[in-house]
């Protein structure tokens, strides 16, 4: 279920291309103030609400959330894309949830305690209901999890992961119950786990629970077909209830009187289809009240003009990076990564296309996390002369041409990145501009986004472009050696150690150490040419009050506590 | 007759299988599936071969296709990965939406293109012919999304008598009434945008059939027998000058229900044209080409529609 960061990236790059306009995209960004310095972020308040739209100003119990249309699966199994998030998150909870700085705080779950082997969790849950009255037991947790270990299960969570005892048994069927989840009563139940990592605690907590007696009438182990019968028609214990959805179109929703944070303040939400080129629009006339605008110098400006919309813009969760592909004998060699990272002007990249709203990054961290450091890590700022001396060290001498070689070989490096995206638009000329005066020779290429991974799966490249999100937490497996998402045949020994061992360390403080020691490694390496974090902008009319808006807590999370001034 | 349509329906069917064949196998040689296409950083290597052998993807592609075109003769258009339903429901979902549009937008072109197609090959190389060609291919040359986003700065912003995009006003309440008057509302500026796109073509069409039909020795007769100008062009030469119009019309049944992508991005309009361009990024094999299946049997059967008026409309050319 720490998926979703990840997944919202994928559905960027999507759109990217769709619409050839920036990927829009949620992960929005607390109003707080932990961005760094150099990065135009934060809150901007409306300057005259008077302006407010009469059709806002109109609408006095019912809130309008502009959003790109879902694809109808409203279920916390299934959902892919943002957009099916965050009608979840006005729907359904989990036991644990993020707090606006990243950490967790108890949920549906009133007590948690854990075993002084770390491989047993008990939980007890508070008295809240589904909003068809029934109380949240027990044994709808237990039930979640087994349509999340169901052998058909095709969803994004990798519900293994976690550990669970006996859960591999019923993902193959040799068994019927999940031996490592206990019930001890309706209200109190216990977890067991096989092996435990620093994840385990998101891992079992950061759960949807769903009823068992309206998702589970006709579950079979093996079929999930009457689970997704249902993915249009959610039931959760969550702040809202669905009252109605038309594809494409809009989703209707309503409080839940009984929500056990208490009622919400604000009767009635709407999420409403809008596109790019369509919501800038909507929120001046007023027929939405919030959307995601993707953060450009023009977009800011144009909202606060408008004077009566309030704009939080905050740093993504995700980095852009240009690959190498470590198993390429010219790339192989560390002096030549580290010298087209100092022969890249990175900053005069992300200043062209995202202006004030991007920063250049030397690690593959947000500037927003825990685990982010600056401390011993280089800069790589632009430096030409630094990145030719390294190109000689390593043995790579001018030709006649102008083309550097060694050993009869020319330096010549392939390049790919999506077509239709402005970011590689404004990339391009630079990086090649850049590369030429190095005596690079260099060959781009626009692909669509498939045919890059494609690429990247089968290791036919040398460099590409991309993007990526960020989870909450700095485990990965793109930087160990043979990682699951490790294409690019980097390997370095001392970071899959500190890997291991972040993962096993329960303690915040000591595994900040760890990750730094880790970030060091990588930024010496340079695994990557680490590009830019960029911003986004969540904007909502003034007339709303009380959102608490973080890059770790979505705007739907706090929608219960939002009040609209009359 | 009936003879000849079930022998043109029969005739479909070898069509079909081609056409299957061809878009399968395009599908199988490009690059990616919906596992790569969602390209999530968590995914292990274990995980994505599991997925792929839930959804069929790990067996090769000819066994693929034969499991897809089997199920296919059965009725069943499978399931669609994104979607996470039955390829037909999602169809069914936005089709109509599509329709509503592309119906509407089709009778007003056909009107406004036949009127000025007819006027300006009347007046040949007159002053109006000059300024209808002018204006027609001024709408032509323009592109959708500008056009499309001047009006919604005209009409909705400035002027506030139209909505912005959208198909109703969001949480409307009201009996269907308020609901057949705020989709006309919000249907006004597409329709208006693709009625002037497909104006251009359509004209210049009917005024060279018509330019043709004019110069007939049978018009020269109705005119030498001193019938009026207007029952010459809208009775004599009008009806003649339609025939072809008649394959075109046709080929106009699959666009009815294609969606239109770009029109749907501006106006947030909720139709099928970028759900279908979505399958196709993501890979949603079943959708994409369970809709294309869709489309091209809309487009045979379209032409046999057409084949068949044409016998109706021209005995010279009826068909046994």
């Amino acid at each position: 279920m720490r998926k979703k960061w990840s997944l919202v990236l994928a559905s960027a790059l999507a759109l990217t291309m769709i619409l050839s306009a920036c990927g829009d995209k949620k992960e929005n960004e607390g109003s707080g103030n932990n961005g760094s310095p150099n990065q135009e972020s934060g809150f901007i308040a409306a300057t005259d609400t008077s302006k407010n739209p009469k059709q806002a100003k109109d609408r006095k119990d019912t809130f309008i959330i502009g959003m790109t249309d879902p694809k109808g699966i409203f279920n916390p199994l299934f959902m892919e894309t943002a957009y099916d998030y965050y009608v979840v998150y006005s729907t359904f909870d989990t036991l644990i949830t993020y707090k606006a700085d990243g950490s967790y705080e108890n949920s549906l779950a009133d007590k948690i305690e854990i075993s002084d082997d770390n491989l047993t969790y008990t939980y007890t849950l508070k008295d809240a209901k589904f909003t068809d009255g029934t109380p949240v037991t027990s044994k709808d947790y237990l039930f979640t999890w087994k349509m999340l270990l169901d052998p058909s299960y095709d969803g994004d969570s990798d519900a293994l992961s976690a550990n669970i005892v006996g859960g591999k048994e019923y993902r193959e069927g040799t068994a019927s119950e999940i031996e490592g989840i206990k019930i001890i009563d309706d209200k109190k139940f216990s977890v067991t786990v096989s092996e435990y990592t620093a994840l385990t605690p998101v891992d079992l907590g950061y759960v949807y629970v769903m009823p068992e007696h309206y998702y589970g009438k006709d579950y079979k182990q093996g079929s999930l077909e009457s689970v997704k019968a249902l993915n249009s028609k959610p039931l959760g214990s969550g702040q809202y209830k669905l009252v109605s959805y038309k594809a494409g179109q809009e989703i209707v929703l309503e409080a839940n009187e009984d929500y056990f944070r208490g009622t919400p303040k604000i009767k009635n939400l709407i999420y409403k289809t809008t596109t790019d080129s369509t919501n800038l629009a909507m929120l001046q006339s007023g027929e939405t009240d919030m959307n995601n605008i993707s953060v450009s110098v023009d977009n800011v400006e144009a909202l606060k003009e408008m004077g009566f919309m309030n704009i939080d813009i905050l740093p993504n969760n995700g980095y852009g990076y240009v690959a190498f592909n470590h198993k390429k004998e010219i790339l192989s060699d560390v002096k030549v990564r580290q010298a087209l990272t100092y022969g890249l002007n990175r900053a005069e990249i992300v200043e062209g296309y995202y202006g004030p709203y991007a920063d250049v990054i030397n690690i593959p961290e947000s500037k927003v996390s825990w685990a982010y450091t600056e401390d011993g890590i280089n800069t790589y700022d632009f430096d030409l002369e630094k990145a030719k001396s390294l190109l000689e060290e390593a043995g790579w001498k001018v030709g006649a041409d102008g083309i550097r070689e060694k050993d009869g070989k020319k330096l010549k490096l392939n390049f790919s990145a999506t077509a239709n995206n402005p970011v590689v638009d404004a990339l391009l000329p630079i990086m090649t501009l850049n590369y030429k005066e190095l005596g690079v020779d260099f060959v781009a290429e626009t692909l669509e986004f498939n045919a890059i991974m494609d690429k990247k799966s089968t290791g036919d490249f040398d460099m590409f472009f991309a993007a990526w999100g960020l989870t909450p937490d700095p485990d990965n497996t793109i930087f160990i050696s043979n990682g699951a998402q490790n294409d690019f045949g980097y390997s370095n020994p001392k970071v899959d150690e500190l890997m291991a061992k972040g993962k096993k360390e329960l303690d915040l403080e000591k595994r900040k150490a760890i990750y730094k020691e880790m970030y060091q490694e990588i930024n010496k390496d340079a695994v990557f040419i680490y590009m830019y974090q960029r911003t986004n902008m969540e904007a909502y009319n003034a007339r709303a009050n009380g959102f608490d808006i973080s890059p770790y807590k979505d705007f739907p999370f706090s929608l219960y506590q939002v009040e609209l001034e009359q | 007759m009936k003879q000849y349509i079930i022998r043109r329906l029969l005739q479909m069917i070898p069509t079909l299988i081609g056409i299957s064949i061809i878009i399968f196998t395009i599908s199988a040689m490009v690059p990616g599936d919906y596992i790569t296409a969602r390209d999530n950083p968590n995914m292990t290597a274990e995980r994505a071969a599991e997925l792929r052998a839930i959804y069929g993807l790990d067996k090769p592609d000819w066994q693929r296709y034969f499991i897809w075109a089997g199920n296919m003769i059965t009725g069943n258009f499978g399931t669609s990965l994104q979607h996470k339903l039955p390829v037909m429901e999602v169809i069914g979902e936005y089709v109509w939406n599509s329709f509503i549009i592309a119906f509407f937008a089709m009778i007003l072109s056909w009107l406004i293109a036949v009127l000025a197609g007819v006027f300006s090959a009347k007046f040949q190389y007159s002053l109006l012919d000059k300024l209808i060609t002018l204006a027609i291919f001024v709408c032509m040359a323009l592109p959708s999304f500008f056009i499309g986003l001047l009006l919604i700065k005209w009409f909705a912003l400035d002027l506030k008598l139209l909505p912005v995009g959208g198909m109703t006003t969001a949480g409307l309440k009201g009996g269907s009434w308020t609901y057949i008057w705020d989709v006309v509302k919000h249907s006004i500026l597409p329709i208006s945008v693709l009625t002037m796109l497909s104006i251009g073509g359509l004209s210049r069409y009917f005024r060279t059939s018509m330019l043709e039909v004019i110069r007939q020795d049978y018009i020269r007769t109705a005119r030498a027998k001193g019938l009026k100008e207007r029952t010459v062009i809208f009775k004599h030469a009008f009806r003649n000058a339609m025939i072809p119009a008649i394959t075109l019309l046709g080929f106009e049944l699959p666009g009815l229900f294609g969606g239109a992508m770009i029109m749907e991005q501006i106006f947030a309009w909720p139709g099928i044209g970028h759900v279908y361009l979505n399958s196709i990024n993501m890979r949603d094999y079943p959708f994409m080409l369970g809709f294309t299946i869709f489309l091209a049997m809309l487009t045979l059967i379209g032409n046999l529609l057409a084949d068949l008026l044409y016998g109706i409309a021209d005995p010279r050319i009826r068909l046994k």
